[in-house]
Parts: C-alpha cells; structure tokens; sequence
C-alpha cells in the first residue's frame, strides 16, 4: 500500500542523508580539524608504538608511578564500566579497606576520596591535586628525586577542568607519568 | 558464524504482533 | 561544593531556556509552515516527492496513527535486519559476531520507541554498521516521530480541519529540525576531543607492559543526535561518563544542553501552533518547578559521602564519588540525573546504581511522572493528558464544564487520558512486582536489600517511561528482561501517543466554543496550581508505595543514624 511504499522511500532518503551523509560530513570535519583527537587522543611512544590514551585511565601499580583511581573493570578499554554497587554495600567496603592498606592511610592522614571511589566509566583519567600530593612522598622515594622536584612536576600539570566553575584542580595521571619518565630518560 | 536461528524469527514476529495489537487498539478506541 | 552545584545548574537550564525560545519558534515555522509559498513550501514540495502518493492525503487522528504506527513497524524490522545480519555485513573492524535473538528484540523496540534502553555494552556487542545503520538512525527517525506526534495534536487542538501528514511531518522533523542541530553538535562534540573514526580498536602497550586495547569509533557523530533526540542510548556501555563520549567539563556541559533543549522547544512549538503563547509558559513554568525540586533535592542528598567508607580512614569532604568522573565537577551527576530523567533521554553522567539512595530516587520520580519536561514531543503529550484530567476534574469541582482551548472536554475524553496514564503505573508496577517474586527478577540483581528492589522499580520505570537511563548493575540481558521490557517499551510508547491522538480526534468532532467569562483559564497561576497537584497527586498515588520499598527503606536503614 501508500504507506508502506512511502515508508521504505522514507528509510532509504534518511539512511542516505542521516547515517551515511551526516556520518561522513563529521568525519571528514574530524580528520581535518582534529585529527588526533578523533583517532582517540592516543599517545605514542618515541618509537611510534601506541602508549595509552590521554583521555583513557590506565593500570599502574608500581611504586615509582603515580596511581589511578580503581576500576571496576581493571581498566579495560574495550569493556568498560562501573561497579553499580550502591553507596551503602559492603563489597564496597571491602574493595576500599584493601586499597587503604595498599595505600598506607591512617586516620591521621586519610585517604582522599577518589582513589578508593572506582569511576563511573573505569577510564577515569584524573586524580584531583591532593591525591597527587598523597602520592607524591611515595613516588619521590621510588625514584630518587627530591619531594620538591616531584611536587613541582604535579603543579606545573595541574588544571581546573571548568575553569572558574570547578574550584578542585586535576591532574592526568599518564601524562604525569610520561613527564616523569622523561625527566629520568634526561637524566 | 552464527546466523539467524529460529528464535531470531519468533522474536521478530513478536515485534510484528505488537504493532498488529496496537493497531487493534487504536480500531478499538475509534468503535469506543 | 553546592553553591558550585547552583551556580551550575543556572547556567545549564538558564542558558537552554533563552536558546529554547527562538528554537520553538523555528520549529514551529519548520513542522507547520503557514503560507503555501517562502521556504518551508520548498520543503513540503520536495518531501512530498520523496514520500510519493502517501503524503498527498490530509489525515485525520486515525489515519495519522496508522501511518506512524507502519513507519514505526518498518523501522523496527529495518533495525533488526541490520542488527541480525552484522556478522555478514561491512563496517565491522573489531568482527563483532551474532547478537542473540532476545537482545535483538529488545534493542530493536528499545530504539523505536525512543527508549535507547541497552542491554549491551555497545564497544563490545555493536559493530560500526549497527551502531550507525541502525540504532543512530533509529535516533534520528524516533525522535522525529515525537515531534511529528505532537505537532499533529496542536494542529488539531488548533482547530484545523486535519492533522497533517505524518510523512510530511516526519521529514520535516528529520531533515530541518533534529538534523541541522545535530550536525552543529556534532561538530562542537568532534572539536571537544571525542573520537570520530572508522578505524577499529587502538592496541596500546602501557608504561608499565601490560595491552590495552581501546576502542573508539564513530563517536560524536552518534552522541550528538543521542541527546539532542532524547534518545540516551551510548555508543559505549557506561554511556557519557566514558571519556570518549564526554571528555570535558564543556562537553559535559554541551550534552546537557543538548539533553533539555528540544523538549523545552517543544512547549513553545505547542504554545505557538495553538495560538496561545502565554498557556505555554504557564505549562513550562510547572514542568520547570517540579525539574527544579528533583535538582534541589538530589544535589542535597548527593552531598553524604559514600557510606560504605564510613569507618575507613578515608576522607569524607567530596560526597559520594562511586561511580562518578572528576573532570565533571562534584555535583554534575546528580544534576545530570534529573535532567535525564525529566526529559526521557536516559544517558547518564554518572552510575546511577551508585547514587546515595535518595538521590537515586530523583530520577524514578522523574520517570513516573513522565512530563517534567518529557521526551521530544511526547513530553507535552503526555502533560496534554494531565491537562485534560486536571482541568476535568476542576471543571466538576466548581460546576461547570470541563473546557480546554474552548474545546469541550467530556468523558470520553477524559476516560482515554486515564487509561494512558494508568497504563504507565500499571507496566511499573506489575512488571517490578512479578520480576520482584520470581527468579527472573531475584536472581539478576548486583546489590542486597532495598537496593535490589530498586534495581528491577528502575529497570520498569526506565522502560515504561522509554528513559533508557538504568540501575547498571542488573544483570538485566537475559530472555525474561529483554522481552518484558521489550514489549513494555512498545506498548508505553504508542498508547500514550494513540490516545491523546484520540482524544483530539475526539474533541475537533464538537463545536468549538468562544472563551467567555466564565471559562476556566489556562494562562493563570491557579491552573497552575491545578495541573501541579494534579501530577502530584496521580503521581504519588500510585508510586509512593514502590518508593518506600525501595530507595526510602534503603536510606532510613543505612544512611540515617
């Protein structure tokens, strides 16, 4: 009938146009404005091998690097996700009270938030400056700097994410790792 | 490779069967 | 962190409302142009030609919903072709294999019907041809189906002779509404950082020798029409909070624009197709109020740190961060929530299985309420129908009849409005009530107690509303799910659009009459009041129950002390 006629006609113009049309018109935009980004912001090692993902958290456990915050699905790319475990589960609590350990936290001197709290994704990126200072005696000790040296680095990385509207600065954690190894590559 | 099973038919069926339901509704609504 | 949360929220919603406006307009000029000359007739001529004989016809209510419920079945069985084919078919880098026959159905009438419900991870289950040839381009034609939808009804409750072509219309909001605002986020979204590629997953090798394979893809192409559609569904499993879908604060604060933008541009359209410019405002101004109660109370409940760090020696100043990204800012989950759940979009910008409990009530009652704001189109539909039951019931309060826009609103009328908004309550609740006593239920939940509960209340809520937004930790891909859920989603999409579409038919067969002194208003602040606890009350009614099962007994029993 009509309709189903006009119908199919209709599928086939909005393929063209909506899928097709409008899929290519952004990537052709994409691979000439931004093409890094749009490949996945990867970052490359000197020799051209893929490194990781600026925008993408990956797994360190090293005493030398800097650590993310946890992921639920042990920082796999290609599967994301969260806990979904509710605030108030004990499973929480028990991923938490071994990260504590991993971390050395005492009531004196608490853990910040994040780094027991997994990401909604599991890839975040980013630990807020304070958890990069926490860390940052343990990394010092790692690789032979002085605490100074190490906190400098932090600073100089550190960003607010929405400008005046996000008064927490953050720090990206590759990227910190990557100026470390780089300052003891120069040295 | 896996292809299209029966069940892949029955639950497309299912989807046509909904729309034929919803078209009764709506000759149902109109009679009402 | 809250005076953040404020300021935030201002922006976000204040700046979506002044770009609102002259997009309600546009809209209205776009779906119902006036003079049979000047652009828009260009556009009716060439969408005629593109549709064929189909679209020469003037429709009445009944027709139209024929026509829309064809082109919806088609769009199903196109998607489902696609979907069940992947394996054979190009554009498949990662080789994606066979998608089980359940989750086909599910996805199929999950995209349809606007829902974008997944019960998949998309970076693991999707090749880039399913992802684009089917569920994207659901996003578009859904969507436009709920405009096209709504500005059917304010044609007729404009008094016209017919309601339009639904082929006509589709287009129009295809081509000259959702995809020229797609395209320009799209386009903000690409130079925001997200990935826009063909190439399959990257293979890294981590600084400390371990492979991570990333995967990307078609990206901001996608997330663009997923928002501005309320559609939701995310190219990846956890949705906007992947860095890949929201990079930045900015884009963060782009999405959530895009979230509410064209359903507020909606009323406007509504309030301008009718004629009644200042009856709309009244309408945005109490979907707004109940939007910003949800705010107000979801950024104050988010502000309790995550309980079960309770006795650990963790800090406790930044709320609760489970399953939260940082570079949002604190509070831009909770905030996300609401909008996501006024509108039926049903992204996320944060887990919601890991909101303290009341926060997480927020979004529910978004969902049950289905019109604070609403999905595109469907949102004012569905306020239409609580429209028509409030001002029936103040009609029969004070004695007089029952009128709105001077169309006389009587029984039949009204007893089609309630058995819309019935039939949302009764797919709920029964849904949650025979997955609750089953294994099908039982067995799929990711946390204890109230929580669980709260998992299947949302899973049906979400379906129901055709939100699409979840309680990710229910293990909710199995046959039983899919199905339910699959089926809900259909039926709680076209029967709230069939019936107000019956309801209008219904109401052009009477006489119009003047409005005289003695016509209850529309653009006063007592019809306000009226339609506010009306919502309310239908609302509370039927849900609060469930509430106290769920999200209230959770919080009662582990966050107060």
């Amino acid at each position: 009938m009509d309709s189903l006629l006009g119908s199919l006609r209709l599928v086939v113009v909005t393929m063209l146009i909506c899928v097709a049309g409008y899929a290519t018109v952004i990537w052709g935009i994409g691979q000439i404005l931004t093409s890094s980004t749009a490949q996945g912001s990867l970052i490359m090692a000197p020799d051209g091998k893929i490194v990781g993902s600026r925008l993408i958290a990956q797994n360190f456990t090293e005493a030398k690097y800097f650590w993310p915050r946890p992921s639920a699905v042990d920082y796999n790319a290609a599967a994301a996700g969260g806990s979904n475990k509710s605030p108030t589960s004990t499973d929480l609590t028990k991923r938490a009270e071994e990260i504590v350990s991993r971390y050395g936290a005492k009531a004196a001197n608490p853990l910040p938030p994040e780094l027991a709290a997994a990401s909604g994704a599991g890839l975040d990126p980013h630990i807020s400056v304070n958890a990069a200072m926490y860390q940052a005696k343990r990394v010092a000790e790692a690789r032979g700097l002085p605490l100074s040296q190490v906190e400098t680095i932090i600073r100089e990385s550190e960003f607010a994410p929405g400008g005046f509207l996000t008064p927490d600065r953050l720090v990206n954690v590759l990227e910190l790792n990557l100026a470390l190894d780089r300052l003891a590559a120069a040295q | 490779m896996e292809g299209p099973s029966t069940m892949t038919f029955v639950y497309l069926l299912l989807g046509i069967a909904i729309f034929v339901l919803l078209y009764l509704m709506t000759e149902a609504v109109d009679r009402a | 962190m809250v005076t953040y949360a404020i300021l935030f929220v201002i922006i976000i919603v204040g700046t979506t409302i002044a770009l609102s406006w002259p997009l309600g307009n546009y809209m209205k000029w776009a779906m119902d142009p006036e003079s049979a000359e000047g652009g828009a007739a260009r556009f009716t001529r060439a969408f005629r030609w593109i549709g064929g004989r189909v679209t020469r016809v003037q429709q009445d209510w009944k027709r139209y919903i024929v026509a829309m419920l064809i082109f919806n079945l088609v769009m199903f069985i196109v998607s489902y072709a696609i979907m069940a084919l992947q394996q054979y078919l190009p554009l498949n880098p990662d080789a994606r294999g066979a998608i089980s026959a359940d989750l086909i159905f599910n996805t199929a009438s999950s995209f349809t019907s606007n829902t974008n419900l997944q019960h998949y991870s998309g970076e693991v289950s999707m090749s880039y041809l399913s992802q684009l040839a089917a569920l994207m381009w659901l996003q578009f034609v859904s969507a436009a189906t709920g405009i096209a939808a709504l500005a059917a009804i304010a044609r007729g409750l404009a008094g016209r002779k017919d309601l339009g072509n639904f082929f006509v219309d589709v287009q129009r909001a295809t081509f000259l509404v959702l995809l020229p605002l797609a395209l320009v986020v799209a386009i903000l979204m690409v130079l925001g950082g997200l990935p826009m590629t063909l190439q399959g997953a990257a293979h890294a090798m981590t600084l400390e020798g371990a492979e991570q394979i990333i995967a990307r893809g078609p990206v901001a192409a996608f997330v663009a029409i997923k928002q501005l559609g309320t559609n939701g569904g995310g190219f990846f499993g956890p949705n906007s909070t992947h860095p890949f879908e929201n990079p930045t604060f900015w884009t963060n604060a782009l999405e959530m624009i895009s979230i509410i933008l064209i359903p507020m541009a909606c009323v406007w359209m509504f309030g301008r197709i009718v004629g009644r410019t200042r009856h709309a405002a009244v309408v945005f101004a109490v979907m707004l109020a109940l939007v910003l109660i949800r705010m107000a109370f979801a950024v104050g409940f988010a502000t309790a740190p995550t309980e079960a760090f309770d006795q650990l020696p963790i800090a406790q100043n930044a709320g609760n961060l489970e399953g939260k990204e940082l570079r949002f800012g604190a509070t831009s989950g909770p905030t996300w929530a609401v909008l996501t759940t006024s509108t039926s979009n049903g992204s996320v910008g944060a887990m919601h299985d890991s909101l303290n409990p009341l926060v997480g009530l927020m979004p529910m009652i978004g969902m049950w309420l289905n019109e604070d704001l609403g999905g595109v189109g469907v949102g004012m539909i569905n306020m239409f129908l609580y429209i028509v039951v409030a001002v029936f019931i103040a009609g029969m309060m004070i004695g007089r009849t029952p009128e709105y826009l001077g169309w006389r609103v009587e029984s039949r009328e009204v007893k089609f409005a309630i058995v819309a908004l019935l039939a949302h309550g009764l797919f709920i609740l029964g849904g949650t009530a025979i997955f609750a006593v089953t294994p099908w239920g039982t067995d799929t939940l990711n946390n204890v107690g109230p929580h669980g509960f709260s998992e299947m209340l949302y899973e049906f809520s979400s379906a129901s509303a055709n939100n699409g937004s979840g309680f990710e930790g229910l293990g909710d891909n199995t046959v039983p799910w899919n199905v339910s859920t699959g089926i809900v989603m259909l039926l709680a999409r076209f029967i709230p659009i069939i019936l107000p579409l019956a309801i209008v038919g219904s109401l052009m067969a009477k006489r119009r009459t003047a409005e005289s002194a003695g016509t209850l208003g529309v653009e006063d602040g007592t019809f306000a009041g009226m339609l506010l606890v009306t919502i309310v009350i239908v609302g509370a009614l039927t849900f609060f129950p469930a509430a106290t099962l769920g999200p209230v007994a959770e919080h009662f029993m582990y966050m107060v002390k």
